[in-house]
């Protein structure tokens, strides 16, 4: 008999609490290789929670939260192995230029990337090739954020996890965002952005998830709703 | 290459980047060079005034030969006993010319220590009665504020910490302001590789720069001329310089552990070297004041006076006299050397030794106590216990000042212990030079008089050096092991 491979992500009936608040309310979720998943909130829902949980930044009080069938509270650097993250905001060292802190970070992960092939995954990213030795105080959030990418790239995660990605950026850069998730999606890299983002959601989303007071209230399938209708569900399930 | 040596290797690249290291780096520099001229201009003047002193007690002896020879003719004038270098008591009163002297260590540059308060040459004279070893010091608690000369113990004790925490004090801290730190904790990595990578790299970057500037300072300024000798006691420092870094470095991990943004840590750093560097010495101070009786030399200088008063009025002075010189074989019988200003002068100076010795060993014992509870409380910072450290390696501190007073107590002891035989030998049986000369008495000894032999323990900057190291890699060690407990996950 054949077993299906484990998923990417599984995060089960998670409850997390800081004092008396509940950030997460028995938050249940698994995604498949190649998925690209959409997590939709209000300030205050529980997204950044997830991210935490799932880096192993924090530990659930209840529940599970599994990548690649490792247990990410118990074995976070292990389980880090599989995931790449891109937070809203790229915080690169200023005084290093687009390619050391790529193979900074790269370092970090425990890769040691030629000059060449990070040149090769920064233009792959999409940054211009003069930029690549300019000093990264000088790049705008896009640019950062490209760079973000590379790591990314480099590092042939499993999953990738993408916080407000779109935030702040304009729309070309967006729109290069787009591809680029598009394209990790397409070479097996499952996807899990937390966002507000409803437009890029509909564009590059196989799945969305309505999260608010901590759990998942609605999933919706993007390709079924355009983009007014997906907005006015978005609205009616934060009003009810 | 590892993991961690090539993350080691990526983080020095990057200290050495930046233009802050360099900055406090050749700023260090500038100090430990201008502290290394002091010490070095300190010992040169030291040194000067030891042979200034050499060469007055040789032109002493040249003045009591030449002396001698002018009044060793036959003449109808008549000279003084004070006047008369043939006369030992004369000679002893008014000719002789001799010092003790702390000559300084061949690392003496390294430090000031008391040398700005205690004395490194004390004349030795019996011209007039003293009651105390002719020295106007107090040794005092040596554990007072480290503020004082900026010298090269100043600049490693008091500056290399500033210069640490302004390379390794937002370690860390900076990047959690800055949001880099949450894209580093989601690499594959743990908080304590890291940490080590960072704190590892500028400990080696301090350590090997503040090492290499130090030796090229003292050597360029000429403070130390030559390590022939002192070998181990440089590499105890060195090792202990190394230790003391390390320490302070520790400490910015592990307040850098406490996650509170790069302002919060370096205002604890500050704070923390001001603790251990003004208010832990200030209140060391205070405690040893407290913990230890000091005697009053107002009380005993009245003690003195007393006696004297005792001895010069009335009957006690010829009684006293007459006592002492019963002890002399063949003196009982002279009543007239009671009268004799040499004899009177020697009973004197033994029933003042008699009766005032309590005092003064009320005086030894406080120094001995406060020195050696000054060793205990210096322990209670890093600055003071590896400021203590250099100045044993320097032979500047305190207990090398008490033993040099001690010894240069003893020394006079020892000239009266000449002098006194010579004297009531001319006191008993006065044998003239010539007959009608002026110089009438036979003494010449004058090259025989004992010199003064100055002692240097250099075993002591060893035991001084090896303590603090022992002390300083404990408390490192003690301040690193929270951090590692601490650096266990990533901050949320």
């Amino acid at each position: 008999m054949r077993h299906a491979p484990d998923p990417v992500l599984a995060i089960g009936d998670v409850v997390k609490r800081f004092g008396g608040r509940t950030a997460l309310d028995g938050l249940t979720l698994t995604l498949r290789a190649g998925e690209v998943f959409a997590l939709l909130g209000p300030n205050g829902a529980g997204k950044t929670t997830t991210i935490n949980l799932i880096l192993g930044f924090l530990r659930a009080d209840t529940g599970t939260v599994r990548v690649c069938g490792i247990d990410a509270g118990a074995d976070p650097i292990v389980a880090r192995e599989a995931i790449a993250y891109i937070p809203e905001q790229v915080a690169l060292y200023p005084g290093l230029s687009g390619r050391e802190n790529l193979r900074y970070f790269t370092t970090l992960a425990g890769l040691a990337l030629a000059r060449d092939e990070a040149d090769r995954l920064l233009e792959q990213a999409g940054l211009a090739v003069e930029a690549h030795t300019r000093k990264a105080a000088s790049y705008s959030k896009g640019m950062r954020q490209k760079v973000g990418i590379a790591i990314a790239l480099a590092r042939r995660a499993r999953l990738l996890l993408l916080d407000e990605p779109t935030s702040g950026l304009d729309p070309s850069a967006s729109a290069d965002f787009s591809s680029v998730v598009r394209a990790a999606a397409a070479r097996g890299t499952t996807v899990l952005m937390a966002t507000h983002d409803l437009y890029r959601v509909k564009e590059v989303a196989d799945r969305v998830g309505v999260l608010q007071a901590g759990r998942i209230v609605e999933e919706i399938d993007p390709a079924r709703l355009d983009h007014a209708a997906l907005e006015r569900l978005y609205i009616e399930r934060l009003a009810s | 290459m590892s993991r961690a040596l090539r993350l080691l290797a990526v983080e020095t690249g990057m200290v050495l980047r930046e233009k802050l290291t360099w900055a406090v780096l050749a700023t260090l520099f500038a100090a430990l060079l201008l502290g290394a001229h002091m010490g070095a201009a300190r010992v040169d003047a030291e040194r000067a005034a030891l042979a200034g002193a050499a060469a007055e007690e040789a032109r002493a002896v040249a003045t009591a030969r030449e002396t001698f020879a002018r009044y060793a003719q036959p003449t109808p004038a008549k000279i003084n006993a004070w006047q008369d270098p043939t006369n030992a008591f004369g000679y002893m009163t008014q000719f002789l010319t001799v010092h003790a002297v702390k000559p300084p260590s061949p690392l003496a540059a390294l430090a000031t220590g008391q040398s700005d308060v205690q004395p490194a040459l004390v004349r030795v004279s019996f011209g007039s009665s003293t009651v105390f070893d002719d020295v106007a010091y107090e040794l005092g608690s040596a554990v007072r504020l480290k503020l004082g000369a900026f010298d090269f113990a100043f600049v490693l004790a008091v500056l290399v910490p500033l210069a640490v925490i302004a390379l390794a004090g937002t370690r860390l801290s900076a990047e959690g302001d800055s949001g880099t730190l949450r894209l580093i904790a989601a690499q594959p990595i743990g908080p304590r590789a890291v940490a080590g990578a960072k704190f590892g790299a500028v400990a080696g970057i301090l350590v090997a720069a503040i090492l290499a500037q130090a030796g090229f300072a003292l050597w360029a300024t000429g403070a130390i001329r030559s390590v022939a000798g002192t070998t181990t006691t440089l590499a105890l420092l060195a090792g202990t310089l190394a230790a003391y870094i390390l320490l302070w470095v520790a400490a910015c991990a592990l307040v850098a552990t406490l996650w509170r943004g790069a302002v919060a840590a370096l205002s604890i750093l500050v704070l923390a070297w001001t603790l251990f560097t003004v208010v832990v010495p200030a209140a060391a101070s205070l405690a040893a004041d407290l913990l230890t009786d000091k005697p009053s030399r107002i009380a005993a200088i009245d003690a003195s006076r007393q006696v004297q008063d005792d001895f010069a009025n009335g009957s006690a002075g010829p009684r006293l006299t007459a006592q002492w010189l019963n002890r002399i074989p063949g003196a009982a019988e002279r009543a007239d050397l009671v009268e004799a200003p040499e004899i009177k002068r020697l009973a004197r100076d033994a029933h003042y030794d008699a009766e005032l010795d309590a005092h003064r060993e009320s005086f030894r014992t406080y120094d001995r106590q406060i020195a050696a509870l000054s060793r205990w409380l210096a322990l209670a910072s890093p600055v003071t216990t590896f400021d203590f450290a250099l100045q044993g390696a320097a032979g500047t501190d305190a207990g090398r000042h008490a033993a040099f007073l001690a010894s240069a107590a003893a020394y006079r002891r020892t000239l009266r212990a000449f002098f006194e035989p010579r004297i009531v030998a001319q006191a008993l049986n006065p044998v003239p030079v010539c007959g009608g000369c002026q110089a009438r008495l036979d003494f010449d000894a004058y090259d025989a008089v004992p010199r003064f032999q100055p002692t240097l323990d250099l075993d002591t900057g060893h035991d001084a050096s090896l303590r603090a190291l022992a002390w300083l890699t404990a408390v490192g060690v003690g301040l690193a092991l929270p951090a590692w407990v601490r650096l266990r996950i990533w901050p949320a």
